[in-house]
């Protein structure tokens, strides 16, 4: 009850400080009224949140939530992620972020007068949060969910499900609040927009949402590679980027974003494109509520890697409400205020520099539009009624290589282009230098073997971007380090393409299979099998293997450990595997397991009517004509009462040879009851030295008279050959991928060392007047 | 309306139409056991894994083999190129791309759904 009642107080306090904030217009006792009941919400919202954090810490299963994603063998770090391991806990992260972000939101709002509207808008999106989770609470208890299946009052689960192991790494620690964090602050450009429309000011609003814009896109870009991070470095999906739905939708709003925050700084010198900025803050915001949509909505279900929950009719009703209503009120907004927005200078002169960011606005236009439909596909598909389809990853790279080319090619011209107008004469001097560095790093990579000729132009193109931006950070360190961060940005993702052409396109992979002391041959390496050990031997929940995998190069060895590990969380059923990377700033080898037994002869299942050769021998022919259970049909039972511990069984088998040989006989065995394995009474196959044994029933659940059964072979006075364990790898080698991960970096860091500029003080005061003595 | 404004958006509508036209080339469509066999395409096939029949990875050819039913209950078996996936036995459903050849269904992408497991149930929560 106590979670239920803090998060109706927590929807109520929102509802007040939204509406006091919208009528707050010149009335400061209002502002300050909404400004308490957001106080008043975030302690709330904190206590919620404290609340669920300690019903997990004290595994209190009573709750459904608790029980289902968390379990008393989990680590603390581990335990806590459990908060936003499900659907509840991630939308309350999601509403606490927001919270949070509202902390230092209003002195910003607050410093400029800018908190009426403003603010509102921001507290709504809060409020809508907590109205998906009144519907779907995370304190809900387990004779609540399962009213209608019995389950008295006051049960307490001995034991939690646990934690999928696929998720059970420090990452789960670091990718998703760095996300949702993300994802937040790409509300802030719509509640400055939708606020500028309301007191028509159409100019300052953008000036203001710049330095959210700029740290909203360096966060939520930083969550989206961390999660390319842990799906190569853990999950071993091979590489950093898939074109999976679930990643698309989060790529769609930092798309957006970091195109709005490219025609915001067009604005700031030019006064231009005031309704591009209005559409695209609309759009950022838009697309992080459709991700969520698409995500939880179980859309994507057939076409995704990830797993989803469906959330249940109403959160979806909800979630779609919750689009259309932030929808329809920016599109009223704009359509009320169109005809009075009035952009300075919309004639851009082909040789100014914002007419060439423009064109790179354009190319980034285009790659959203390109990730947005191939990503929308399941539900266009559906609407459209064409046949149910998946977008192939071919159809993004193809599509996205050439835009990539002409972003970095135009956002490193722009460089040398001047406001309004260039004199091309004075600077096609200092293109052509650049142009000659990305011509050398296009020869050098055509000698290495691209021949590709479009990965030729992308490789220029890097060439190209790395030196006019290392110029320009070079001629700008000095004097204002601050005004680099474009150029860090723009060398980042230059990198990050090359690191992505390189590890992608030139990749190459194996398959092989090897015992313990084996090796492969891949490349120039040598890999040997060394064994493996048992790690993690405190943690009762798991059995957890490392294999020792050497990789040779010359004198150089290095051993990386891809790991096995079996579970209790599907019954130990089937192991989970980690892979083994060796890494290298040149490239990476990578090792993704899997295991299979291995058999020096290799036994035979069999259906009734089937027939396999004999293993030893494959003259003979071994056929399965029925079961015989004569112990089982005098029941399960000891002539005492006790239930027997073994019982007689047989097949009966017809064996044939080529050379005419053939007769039918009975493979007896005692099966062990526990167990279910037989201990075979060994049948001698015709004059040969082999003998076959009768291992197990393998039963058909579903149709017990279509169970199967397994035999092995063994030479008589012979020893039954074990099993062994083969490890299955399949390698392969990621040239330049450091590139990618040294790419983010610079990528990231630039959006904050531009945020750090926008943020200082001094533009506070010049805030009425464009600042146009700034570069 | 100025030139440069017309050229743009000509460019930019060629592009947004080479998209979609080559769109239709590069989806792969999902169909049932029974449109399998017909088609010639590589298509995907959902189903679920029929655990009484023949399953079994071969290291040598590293082909892994086994049988599925679509949603009609037809039944088709799939030769996969490459290893049993990881938590293959608890998918409920798993989706194959490739193309039937006449004898069976070759498939080169193999994913494994497993919703059942992410979401808890009365009988669980009495088990424990």
């Amino acid at each position: 009850m106590t979670g239920q009642i803090l998060i109706y107080v927590a929807f109520g306090l929102s509802l007040i400080s939204g509406l006091f904030y919208l009528l707050s217009k010149d009335n400061d006792k209002y502002i300050s009224i909404g400004r308490w009941a957001y106080y008043g919400m975030t302690g709330t919202m904190l206590a919620i949140s404290m609340y669920l954090l300690s019903n997990i810490l004290s595994h209190n299963f009573q709750m459904t939530y608790v029980w289902e994603y968390s379990s008393e063998s989990l680590p603390l770090n581990l335990l806590i992620s459990t908060f936003y391991a499900g659907q509840q806990g991630s939308f309350l992260l999601w509403g606490l972020m927001l919270t949070l972000i509202g902390f230092f939101l209003i002195p910003y709002l607050k410093e400029r007068k800018y908190e009426y509207v403003t603010m509102s808008i921001f507290v709504f999106v809060i409020s809508f949060i907590l109205l998906i989770l009144i519907f779907k609470s995370p304190f809900e208890y387990v004779w609540e969910t399962y009213a209608d299946q019995g389950v008295e009052v006051g049960f307490m689960p001995e034991e939690g499900r646990g934690l999928n192991p696929v998720l059970q790494n420090y990452w789960i620690n670091i990718h998703p609040p760095i996300l949702f964090l993300g994802y937040s602050l790409m509300t802030i450009p719509y509640i400055f927009a939708v606020s500028g429309l309301f007191k028509k000011d159409h100019k300052r609003w953008i000036k203001l949402a710049l330095p959210w814009t700029l740290f909203g896109s360096g966060v939520l870009g930083l969550g989206l590679m961390l999660g390319g991070l842990w799906a190569y470095e853990t999950l071993g999906w091979g590489g950093f980027w898939a074109w999976d739905p679930v990643e698309n939708s989060s790529l769609i709003p930092w798309l957006t974003s970091v195109t709005l925050v490219h025609t915001m700084y067009i604005h700031n010198r030019t006064g231009g494109l005031i309704k591009t900025n209005y559409v695209l803050a609309f759009f950022t915001f838009l697309f992080v509520l459709y991700a969520t949509f698409l995500t939880r909505s179980g859309v994507l279900g057939d076409t995704s890697v990830h797993s989803f929950v469906s959330p249940g009719p109403v959160v979806y009703k909800l979630l779609l409400v919750f689009m259309a209503i932030f929808f329809v009120l920016a599109i009223i907004a704009l359509f009320i205020r169109l005809n009075k927005i009035k952009s300075n200078n919309i004639n851009f002169e082909i040789s100014s520099k914002e007419f060439i960011v423009s064109l790179g606005v354009i190319a980034l236009i285009l790659i959203t539009f390109i990730v947005f439909f191939g990503t929308s596909w399941p539900i266009i598909a559906e609407i459209i009624g064409a046949t149910k389809s998946t977008v192939e990853i071919k159809w993004y790279n193809q599509l996205n290589l050439p835009l990539a080319i002409l972003m970095l090619i135009f956002s490193s011209t722009a460089l040398y282009f001047s406001w309004k107008r260039t004199d091309l004469s004075t600077v096609s001097k200092r293109i052509g230098i650049a142009a000659v560095a990305g011509v050398i790093l296009m020869v050098i990579s055509a000698f290495l073997g691209v021949k590709n000729i479009v990965y030729l132009i992308l490789v220029f193109s890097v060439g190209f971007a790395l030196f006019a931006n290392s110029e320009f950070i070079i001629q700008n360190f000095r004097k204002n380090t601050k005004l680099t961060g474009g150029y860090f940005s723009h060398i980042g993702l230059a990198l990050l393409l090359l690191g992505a052409l390189a590890s992608g396109a030139y990749s190459e992979s194996k398959q092989f299979s090897m015992r313990n002391g084996q090796y492969a041959e891949f490349k120039e390496y040598k890999i040997v099998f060394n064994g493996k050990q048992r790690v993690e031997l405190e943690k009762r929940d798991r059995e957890k293997y490392e294999y020792n995998l050497d990789v040779i190069k010359g004198n150089d060895t290095t051993r990386i450990h891809p790991v096995a590990f079996w579970s209790d969380f599907n019954d130990m059923e089937t192991p989970f595997f980690e892979p083994g990377v060796k890494v290298t700033p040149i490239e990476d080898i990578y090792v993704a397991m899997s295991l299979t037994p291995y058999y020096e002869v290799k036994p035979v299942a069999l259906k009734k009517q089937m027939s396999s050769p004999v293993s030893l021998d494959t003259t003979y022919n071994l056929k399965m004509l029925d079961f015989l259970m004569l112990d089982m049909q005098k029941g399960a039972m000891d002539s005492d009462g006790k239930p027997k511990e073994s019982m007689e069984i047989g097949i009966l088998a017809r064996i044939s040879n080529d050379k005419g040989f053939i007769t039918e006989d009975t493979l007896f065995a005692r099966m062990n009851m526990k167990t279910m394995t037989n201990e075979p009474v060994w049948y001698d196959l015709d004059t040969t030295n082999i003998q076959i044994g009768f291992m197990q029933i393998m039963p058909d659940k579903e149709d017990l008279s279509n169970s199967g059964a397994l035999f092995m072979f063994k030479e008589k006075e012979g020893e039954l050959s074990m099993p062994e364990e083969m490890l299955i790898v399949e390698i392969s080698d990621k040239p330049l991928i450091m590139l990618v991960w040294i790419g983010t970096i610079f990528l990231v860091g630039g959006f904050f060392i531009s945020m750090v500029k926008y943020m200082k003080p001094r533009n506070i005061k010049k805030i009425s007047k464009p600042a146009l003595d700034e570069v | 309306m100025n030139k440069k404004y017309i050229i743009g958006s000509v460019v930019i509508l060629a592009f947004v139409v080479i998209a979609l036209f080559s769109f239709s080339d590069s989806t792969t469509k999902y169909v049932t056991v029974a449109e399998a066999k017909e088609s010639n395409e590589t298509v995907q096939l959902s189903g679920s894994w029929l655990k009484g029949e023949t399953t079994d990875y071969d290291a040598e050819t590293n082909i892994f083999e086994f049988h599925i039913q679509d949603e009609k209950g037809n039944k088709i078996r799939v030769l996969h190129d490459g290893v049993k996936p990881n938590n293959f036995e608890i998918a409920n459903m798993v989706v194959v791309k490739g193309h039937y050849d006449g004898n069976a269904f070759k498939s080169n992408q193999l994913l494994t759904k497993c919703p059942s497991k992410y979401e808890g149930t009365a009988e669980e929560l009495k088990g424990h």
